[in-house]
């Protein structure tokens, strides 16, 4: 009978041996979990040359996670411009390097700034996006009726969101640079007065395209991989209730940042000492 | 010898246990599913129907001494790229419908056709609303699925699923939530169907007037078991306790109410 079963199991959760096994249980459960990870990840990366034939679903993924992105990267870089501006000219202004401000300003955002909190705005309005999407695509049957209609619901939705995403968050953190730039330019120059000639030109002579801009960008799209697979992963094994879906929603917001700020600092580490 | 008999799906000594949840769900279902019949899987809710969907379609992985052989070949045996050819035979109706929502009822009926077809997208565009007017729905072709009835979804996942004409048409719980005009419209169709493609159907449900009408053989399940089985005529006259507790919908007789447990008086501690 299956109820004795059941009866039989709850009560060995009493027993000397059933204590010995919850010990192992969390470790046995991390390494499914690892597992499975990994193997959602090899199966993405495996889809990628077939999913990149079809374009015109990726065309539609950079516009759902690029372009309604674009408002939110956009207002973000400005603020973060203005105070930027305001910031490094009170600090340089103590000791008199105020025609600094342009080139701090570019550093700190190419190195640092620029990277990080685009990925940190992605995560919150994109990633958001692509859980809840998945899994309530698997909460409505709509990646199980891809399965049985034998169409690879990886290669069909996981790929080209991933695609698209590493993608987006790119082009959207070089619009961020560009926005927070100017409001740098905006606050220092225009509103407090500095030397324009020396705000550009200092900015040129201090920061390389190689060494500061490209390591930006590079970050950047590591910064894609994890946000985009984590977001993704999560959605694709969320359970299909509402709780299940909102929970994964907020699984991937704290994964996705917690590996960003953990690899910004791998990353930085690396560069810094090369 | 297998491919030569006439069963579309045959399962032989189905056991089934959730992964790490460890709860049986199947204890060795024997079930067959004759070419060209109607096969419907009855049973309470609980009982395992969806489970023996999903391993029909190898959804699930089946379980080593388990057989599932559908259309003449052994799911547990296919390899990821088998499994998706042997589904392309297949056409399924999800219990809530499982229609694309980013995707107009046409492009919902012409996915398939696209994916697995090269057929021009004029042919395409001819057969969706072929198969959309079959179901009674031409009218509805541009709108999204959230824009329809429970009803007419249900009508529309009808059509994507015979989109590809499949050998097998799978139904869970086709009547469930839907009212009564509509209930007798999806049992309809799916005798018309089933009939105009020469397919072989395995409806899982627990409404017993609409099955009646159209199924040619019941499986009836409980707790992961078939208890019974056989023709509704055969069903409806049975005068095993079981059966006709089930067939006429009585709240008294052998099947319990309560899920099997542990006594009352010892979860309130009342007895040791």
């Amino acid at each position: 009978m299956p109820g004795n079963e059941q009866l039989g199991k709850s009560r060995r959760r009493y027993g000397t041996l059933a204590r010995i096994r919850r010990l192992g249980w969390p470790l046995v459960e991390s390494v499914y979990d690892i597992g499975m990870v990994l193997r959602f990840s090899l199966m993405v990366m495996l889809r990628i040359p077939s999913a990149l034939r079809s374009f015109s679903l990726i065309w539609v993924q950079i516009f759902t996670l690029g372009t309604l992105s674009l408002p939110i990267v956009i207002v973000s870089g400005a603020f973060i411009g203005f105070v930027l501006g305001i910031q490094f000219y009170t600090i340089l202004d103590r000791y008199g390097q105020t025609q600094l401000v342009g080139a701090a300003a570019a550093l700190t955002l190419f190195r640092e700034l620029g990277p990080v909190l685009t990925a940190l705005l992605y995560i919150g309005s994109a990633c958001t996006s692509i859980t809840a999407a998945i899994g309530l695509k698997r909460a409505s049957e709509q990646i199980a009726a891809m399965e049985v209609m034998g169409v690879d619901p990886i290669k069909q939705e996981i790929a080209p969101r991933f695609i698209a995403g590493l993608i987006s968050l790119p082009l959207l953190t070089i619009v961020m640079l560009g926005v927070s730039i100017m409001g740098t330019y905006f606050m220092a120059v225009i509103q407090i007065g500095l030397d324009e000639g020396f705000f550009w030109s200092n900015m040129q002579r201090l920061t390389s395209f190689y060494g500061d801009f490209t390591e930006g960008l590079f970050k950047s799209f590591v910064f894609a991989i994890f946000a985009n697979l984590i977001a993704l992963f999560q959605g694709y094994v969320a359970h299909p209730t509402a709780e299940g879906v909102a929970r994964a929603t907020t699984r991937t917001v704290v994964f996705a940042s917690l590996v960003i700020l953990g690899f910004d600092f791998i990353i930085t580490s690396f560069f810094v000492d090369n | 010898m297998l491919g030569m008999n006439d069963n579309a799906v045959e399962l032989n000594n189905l056991y089934f246990n959730y992964p790490r949840r460890n709860v049986r769900v199947l204890s060795g279902v024997n079930m067959q599913a004759p070419r060209g019949s109607i096969v419907a899987l009855m049973g309470g809710s609980g009982s395992g129907k969806t489970t023996i969907l999903r391993l029909i379609t190898g959804q699930f992985p089946v379980p080593e001494g388990s057989e599932v052989i559908v259309d003449g070949e052994y799911v547990a045996k296919l390899n990821q790229k088998q499994l998706y050819k042997m589904r392309r035979k297949l056409g399924m109706l999800f219990q809530f419908s499982g229609l694309f929502t980013d995707m107009s009822v046409a492009d919902n009926v012409a996915f398939p056709l696209h994916k697995h077809t090269k057929l021009t997208m004029s042919t395409i565009h001819d057969m969706v609303l072929l198969k959309l007017h079959a179901v009674g729905l031409r009218a509805v072709a541009t709108r999204f699925p959230s824009e329809l009835s429970g009803g007419q979804q249900r009508r529309v996942a009808l059509a994507r699923a015979m989109a590809l004409d499949p050998h097998i048409l799978l139904y869970d719980e086709p009547f469930s939530g839907l009212d009564p005009v509509s209930r007798t419209i999806i049992a309809k169709l799916i005798k018309d169907l089933n009939n105009a493609l020469g397919a072989t159907s395995i409806i899982i449900t627990h409404d017993v007037p609409e099955t009646f009408q159209i199924a040619d053989l019941i499986y009836l399940l409980w707790q992961g078991e078939v208890i019974s089985s056989g023709t509704p005529a055969q069903m409806s006259a049975s005068q095993e306790p079981l059966i006709d507790q089930f067939v006429n919908a009585k709240a008294d007789g052998p099947l319990p109410f309560h899920m099997p447990g542990g006594s009352l008086a010892k979860d309130l501690r009342l007895a040791r």
